[in-house]
């Protein structure tokens, strides 16, 4: 059968717009680009690279879900090999660390989520010494050196600490990820795929709770 | 809303610098003023402070060891085919946004050019409605005029094609092509009189030639027409005793013998077809008796393709 000759121009022409949009609305530059190309077929020596550029941030963000090193360690490790197994899915139309730190917001709540059911932050709550995480922590800023005012400081801290450890998993998420970690407002939006509107608001809320039970002790 | 919830929703805003002078200035003096609200705000601070000032942890030593260990068990994930599909377009040079929406524009604009432009060697003419005008009835009489004519075309309403197809004799009559008709005399058939007129006189035409017994159907489907003549003589007892070739001009003659009862038919449904012209000459005769029937009539019908310029 003799195909029109019109079809053959409209199927050209929708060919080509397909492939123009496809390019012309393609996120914009990643830097990891070419890395993750690489890792996609099938270069671990290009997911080394990529391990070796964001390992250290992944695993900060990882303890502060868990605040211990030890589950800290595994979580980072199930995260990247997360990442590495799902780097198929990966479309492209985010930075390959905005996919990567959405990996490790998604695991690190789901662990959390699994801890505190199980009752690991109260009892580490109750019967937190020093312990390895306080030597992490630095003291509050202080113009004095006074003794009295770094305990304050640490004791400080781990108040702050536990009342994180009590909030309910997305707010734990955003106070991580905006107060402890420094991501921007766009970023945390990004990762959570959240409006920056929503991502502000729940802030918001997850630091009066925090607030409010600092007040209590402090009073 | 009471002030000091107006106020504790402002904490973020404050503390992050977003708000105006004048959303500080009434914050500020609400503070001053409420002394919970300043203790809050003052907790606020500290929590968020706090928060701040947690110290990046370093991952153990042998971490990139114990993570490697994992990931040589897990094994490289091969790439599929949308993969490599993907990995093509990504590949592709990114294009700034403006520019991709001016060749979006510029391929869109230009798809409906060509489109528009496209030859119309496809393009399907609709079938008229079959829609018998009772105006359109050939009146039938001796034929004084020169050969045969349709009748009853409103010369409004133009259509340059001519009919496309020739229905058999069962099919109902449809209204005849319009404004290149004009009335109809007939042989052997009642006749309220009038002279046809030619409409051969733009051009001669091999009508002019054959004489005035014949029928030219005009029609942009010559062989549909010619089929349809065809399929329309075996119910009117007619045969085709000649085919003429189709000229270099597009034209296909027949010569067609019918009985003498059935020429009217046979010309009453080519006529109220529309598709019938006259032939050319200054007088008309009927159709010639074929010799070896008498009963018969020789009838030539050529079939020609659309010509504009006739009225």
């Amino acid at each position: 059968m003799l195909i029109p000759f019109e079809t053959n121009i409209q199927e050209l022409c929708l060919i080509i717009v397909s492939v123009l949009m496809f390019s012309a609305f393609r996120p914009e530059d990643d830097q990891d680009k070419g890395t993750v190309e690489e890792c996609r077929r099938g270069s671990r020596k290009a997911f080394d690279i990529l391990v070796e550029k964001y390992y250290k941030r992944i695993y900060n963000l990882a303890y502060r879900f868990v605040n211990d090193s030890e589950e800290a360690s595994d979580l980072t490790q199930e995260i990247f090999t997360a990442a590495y197994q799902n780097l198929k899915r990966f479309r492209g139309d985010s930075k390959f660390s905005t996919w990567l730190f959405q990996i490790a917001a998604n695991r690190g709540k789901n662990r959390f989520k699994y801890l505190k059911r199980r009752g690991y932050f109260a009892n580490r709550s109750q019967g937190d010494g020093q312990g390895d995480r306080d030597s992490y922590q630095r003291e509050l800023p202080d113009n004095t050196s006074n003794p009295e005012n770094l305990l304050a400081g640490k004791e400080l801290q781990k108040l702050v600490r536990d009342a994180i450890d009590e909030l309910d998993p997305d707010h734990k998420e955003i106070v991580i990820l905006r107060d402890i970690e420094g991501f921007s407002y766009d970023e945390i939006a990004k990762i959570l795929n959240l409006p920056e509107g929503t991502t502000k608001s729940r802030l918001h809320r997850a630091r009066m709770v925090v607030k409010e039970k600092l007040k209590k002790v402090l009073s | 809303m009471s002030e000091c919830e107006i106020t504790s929703k402002l904490f973020l805003e404050l503390h992050d610098g977003d708000a105006d002078a004048q959303t500080r200035a009434q914050f500020n003096d609400h503070l001053e003023r409420c002394p919970n609200c300043r203790e809050d705000y003052e907790c606020y601070q500290i929590a968020v402070k706090a928060m701040n000032s947690f110290e990046p942890v370093s991952p153990p030593p042998q971490f990139l060891a114990l993570l490697s260990v994992r990931l040589d068990a897990v094994g490289a994930p091969s790439p599929g085919f949308f993969d490599t599909i993907r990995s093509f377009f990504a590949t592709a040079p990114r294009m700034p946004l403006p520019a991709g929406v001016a060749a979006l524009v510029f391929v869109g604009v230009l798809g409906f050019y060509l489109y528009d432009k496209a030859p119309t060697n496809m393009k399907w003419e609709s079938k008229p409605v079959a829609v018998a005008d009772p105006a359109s009835k050939p009146v039938l009489g001796k034929a004084k005029s020169p050969g045969l004519v349709a009748k009853g075309i409103s010369p409004a309403s133009t259509s340059s094609s001519g009919m496309a197809v020739l229905p058999r004799p069962s099919r109902p009559a449809v209204a005849p092509t319009p404004n290149r008709l004009s009335r109809y005399s007939m042989p052997n058939a009642d006749s309220s009189g009038g002279r046809g007129r030619s409409l051969m006189a733009v051009e001669p035409t091999v009508a002019d030639q054959i004489g005035a017994d014949n029928l030219t159907v005009e029609s942009p489907y010559i062989d549909k027409a010619v089929e349809s003549v065809k399929r329309m003589l075996p119910d009117l007892h007619g045969q085709i005793v000649k085919e003429n070739a189709r000229t270099s001009g597009g034209e296909v003659l027949l010569r067609v013998v019918i009985p003498t009862r059935s020429y009217a038919d046979l010309t009453t449904n080519l006529i109220n077809l529309g598709a019938v012209e006259a032939g050319a000459g200054a007088e008309v005769t009927p159709p010639r008796v074929y010799k070896k029937e008498p009963s018969k009539r020789v009838l030539h019908i050529r079939f020609i393709p659309p010509r504009i310029g006739l009225k």
